[in-house]
């Protein structure tokens, strides 16, 4: 693979793809969900994972794509529509520990390369589909994307590596992504922790455009959702790495806070301990923010995760 | 029929490549004017109601014949380059460059921009123009 490449991470899988391939399409949860990704002019790359327990799941799942490749031209059946040359290869001599897969690569108005893996020790199957447009396959492509994937962290309980969008980022590998949003100029991922934790991770750009307006100070302030106050003066600031470090750690008082901490009320962010932080990213052009909310100030200061927002790790 | 409007419409498809290649161009009856710190805002000639139709309110309410649009900066960067000389692909080059976005950041961002401007008659995109020796523009490109 000659073109640059960047390690793709989503939902505890990494693998690395080309830098124009981008995700177009994210659905699901870490049991069972689909990803797509394209580059400027057509779908490259397809992800589709499932659990399953069964000893034969990867044989099970590609003799399942293999019926799924032949079918039935148009909504009322007619004439299987069979891709040409559907043959099993092998791409990869060895796969790591836990993992099988199978490869088979055929080829109709595009060729293509899918590759069934299961893996006994997190328990999901997933096939990844490669396209190619009409006679320029690249085995070699698809070799590199599977010698370089991974379905979880070495360490279940060590940090997860998560990449799209040019956001780069480690969180605990016990927190669960339970929504997301991607749009231009702003992105947001929310987690869930165990004992009632809460992470958010937010980007804003371009920071030039923000920062006109307003100065990082005054942005910081208006951020933080309703109900949750942070004054001027809870905020420190320090200056890592050559930019700029806002930072909050708050811990609500008075009766409602206890309650809603001791699940008496409906737990909402406001009755939550926080520890955020916010700075910006000149050389991305970014303004990025980091919020763990948790019934304890120390559990809220423990969520630990690494930004890498222009190569250098920025911890919250 | 059925057969026949869904032949219809995939006529009428324009493939992404396409559509990267095509070039946004303003709308020549559009005004425009620039703030010294490079925000546009767009003066838009509005269709004049008949006499007939509302002699009595137009008296009334006599109805504006221009609308005025502010543009953003990022949008009156990408206004500027709707002059028939950039294709969609160096709009988007062009974004990525100066803003940093991801590949699909732009294009999100930028498709969706233009759409806005054509649904609103304030551009109308112009295909690759077919050149002796080449390949004839895709259908369904005006």
């Amino acid at each position: 693979m000659t073109e640059p490449t960047y390690q793709f991470g989503w939902r505890r899988f990494q693998f690395e793809v080309p830098e124009p391939w981008e995700p177009s399409h994210l659905e699901g949860d870490d049991a069972g969900g689909y990803a797509r990704l394209d580059d400027a002019l057509r779908t490259r790359l397809e992800l589709k994972w499932s659990r399953s327990y069964a000893d034969d799941a990867c044989d099970v799942a590609f003799r399942r794509y293999l019926k799924q490749l032949v079918r039935p031209y148009g909504k009322r059946g007619g004439a299987a529509v069979m891709p040409h040359e559907p043959k099993e290869i092998s791409l990869v001599s060895r796969w790591p520990d836990g993992m099988r897969g199978r490869t088979v690569r055929w080829s109709a108005e595009v060729d293509g390369l899918a590759t069934i893996i299961a893996c006994s020790r997190c328990n999901r199957v997933t096939a990844i589909q490669v396209f190619f447009p009409p006679g320029e396959m690249q085995t070699g492509l698809m070799r590199r994307i599977l010698e370089t994937f991974r379905d979880h962290p070495e360490d279940p309980d060590g940090p997860v590596g998560w990449s799209l969008y040019r956001m780069r980022f480690q969180a605990p590998a016990r927190w669960r992504l339970v929504a997301h949003r991607f749009g231009p100029g702003y992105a947001e991922m929310n987690f869930r922790g165990p004992d009632g934790l809460l992470a958010d991770l937010r980007r804003w750009g371009p920071a030039e455009i923000i920062l006109k307006k307003q100065n990082l100070l005054d942005w910081y302030l208006a951020q933080f959702p309703k109900g949750v106050t942070v004054e001027k003066k809870d905020v420190t600031q320090a200056e890592v790495r050559g930019d700029v470090v806002l930072a909050v750690a708050s811990e609500p008082r008075g009766l409602l806070a206890i309650l809603r901490r001791r699940g008496r009320v409906e737990v909402a962010k406001q009755g939550l301990c926080l520890q955020s932080v916010a700075w910006h990213c000149p050389a991305g052009n970014r303004l990025w923010m980091t919020d763990v909310y948790a019934p304890t100030l120390p559990a809220a200061q423990a969520g630990d995760w690494k930004v890498f927002c222009h190569g250098e790790a920025q911890g919250a | 029929m059925w057969n026949w409007l869904r032949r219809r419409r995939d006529a009428d498809k324009v493939d992404r490549a396409a559509s990267l290649a095509s070039r946004p161009v303003r709308n020549r009856l559009v005004e425009w004017q620039e703030t010294p710190d490079g925000i546009i805002t767009l003066h838009v000639p509005l269709r004049q109601m008949r006499q007939s139709q509302g002699k009595f309110f137009a008296k009334l309410f006599p109805p504006a014949a221009v609308r005025q649009v502010t543009l953003d900066e990022i949008g009156s960067e990408i206004w500027r380059r709707c002059d028939g000389e950039h294709s969609a692909t160096d709009l988007l080059d062009w974004m990525r460059q100066r803003w940093q976005f991801s590949y699909k950041e732009a294009e999100i961002g930028m498709t969706g921009y233009l759409r806005t401007l054509a649904k609103r008659s304030l551009i109308v995109f112009v295909g690759p123009a077919a050149k002796p020796g080449r390949e004839e523009p895709p259908k369904g490109l005006p």
